[in-house]
C-alpha cells in the first residue's frame, strides 16, 4: 500500500535511494559472514513521476 | 542510558530514551547503590517514552546494520553536520547550540534530541543546501536555514528528520519484545528529490 504524500504541487521526475541488510536474523554467522564477507547489502532506489492528476511510481531492489 | 555510575533524581531520564534509543549501542542498566532502571521502574510516562522510542529503534534496526555494513568496518555511522556539510561555516561555531547537539545517521537521517532537562522544544538547524522532511509526520521542512521553537515533546521520538533523495526501511515492531520477534514486514520510508 502506497502512501503518498505530495508537499507542493509540481510535477516531474524524482528518486531516492537506499540499502537494505539481506538478513534474517542479527546474529554473528549472519552478521560476519553473511554480510560482511558475503554482502548481503541491497540497493534500494525508487523513481516517481509527477504528473497533473496521476503518478508513475517504481521501486528497485538489487544486489 | 543515564544512570550507571550515579541515580539522577530529575525527569531528566525521560530524554535520555529519545536520544539513547538512536545510539548505534545502547543500554539501559544501574549499577550498586543507584535506583532500579527498568522503564516500568520509572513511572508512567518513562515508560510510554521508552515503548515508542525503543518501537522506533527496532524498527530501524535494519537500516543502522546496512550502514554499519556500508561503513565495512571503518568510521562511524554516528556524523557531526559538518562531515556532510562542511562549507557551513555556520558548523564550526561552538557557541551555537546546535554546532554540536545534532547529528546524522548515516547520510539521510538527522536527529536533534534535545539534551537539556526541561525543555519540549529547540532550535534546529536545517543545512539549507538539502530539502528535509520529519521522519515523524513526513512534512516538508519549509524553513530557510534554523528552525526555532520546533516542538520536541516527550511522548514521540526525539526530532528526526529524512534528507530528500534517500530511503529508510522500517521493519514491523507490532508485539515485538526482542530482535529475535521480528517479522518480514517492512515499510520504506521515501523522501524524493528532484532530479
Amino acid at each position: 500500500m502506497w502512501h503518498l504524500k505530495k508537499t507542493e504541487n509540481k510535477t516531474g521526475v524524482y528518486h531516492a535511494k537506499g540499502i537494505l541488510a539481506g538478513i534474517e536474523n542479527f546474529d554473528d554467522e549472519n552478521v560476519l559472514v553473511k554480510c560482511r564477507y558475503e554482502n548481503c547489502l541491497y540497493n534500494m532506489s525508487s523513481v516517481i513521476t509527477l504528473k497533473e492528476n496521476s503518478y508513475d511510481l517504481a521501486v528497485t531492489f538489487g544486489a | 542510558m543515564q544512570g550507571y555510575v550515579s541515580s539522577d533524581s530529575s525527569d531528566f531520564e525521560f530524554w535520555w530514551f529519545q536520544v539513547g534509543a538512536l545510539y548505534p549501542f545502547a543500554e539501559d542498566h544501574s549499577g550498586a547503590n543507584t535506583k532500579s532502571q527498568e522503564p516500568y521502574a520509572l513511572g508512567p510516562t518513562v515508560l510510554e517514552t521508552s515503548r515508542v522510542n525503543l518501537g522506533l529503534r527496532y524498527a530501524i534496526l535494519r537500516h543502522y546494520y546496512g550502514l554499519f555494513l556500508q561503513q565495512n568496518g571503518t568510521g562511524t555511522i554516528f556524523r557531526p553536520l559538518f562531515f556532510e556539510f562542511s562549507e557551513n561555516e555556520e558548523l564550526y561555531d561552538l557557541s551555537l547550540n546546535y554546532t554540536d547537539s545534532q547529528f546524522l545517521i548515516g547520510r539521510g537521517l538527522m536527529a536533534a534530541p534535545v539534551l537539556s532537562e526541561g525543555i519540549n522544544k529547540r532550535l534546529i538547524y536545517f543545512p539549507s543546501q538539502e530539502t528535509w522532511f520529519d521522519f515523524n509526520t513526513s512534512e516538508l521542512i519549509k524553513q530557510t536555514v534554523v528552525v526555532t521553537n520546533y516542538p520536541a515533546p516527550l511522548n514521540v521520538t526525539a526530532p528526526l528528520f529524512l534528507k530528500a533523495g534517500h530511503i529508510v526501511l522500517m521493519q514491523n515492531v507490532a508485539n515485538v519484545r526482542r530482535t529475535e520477534d521480528l517479522d518480514s514486514l517492512y515499510r520504506l520510508s521515501v523522501a524524493f528529490k528532484k532530479n
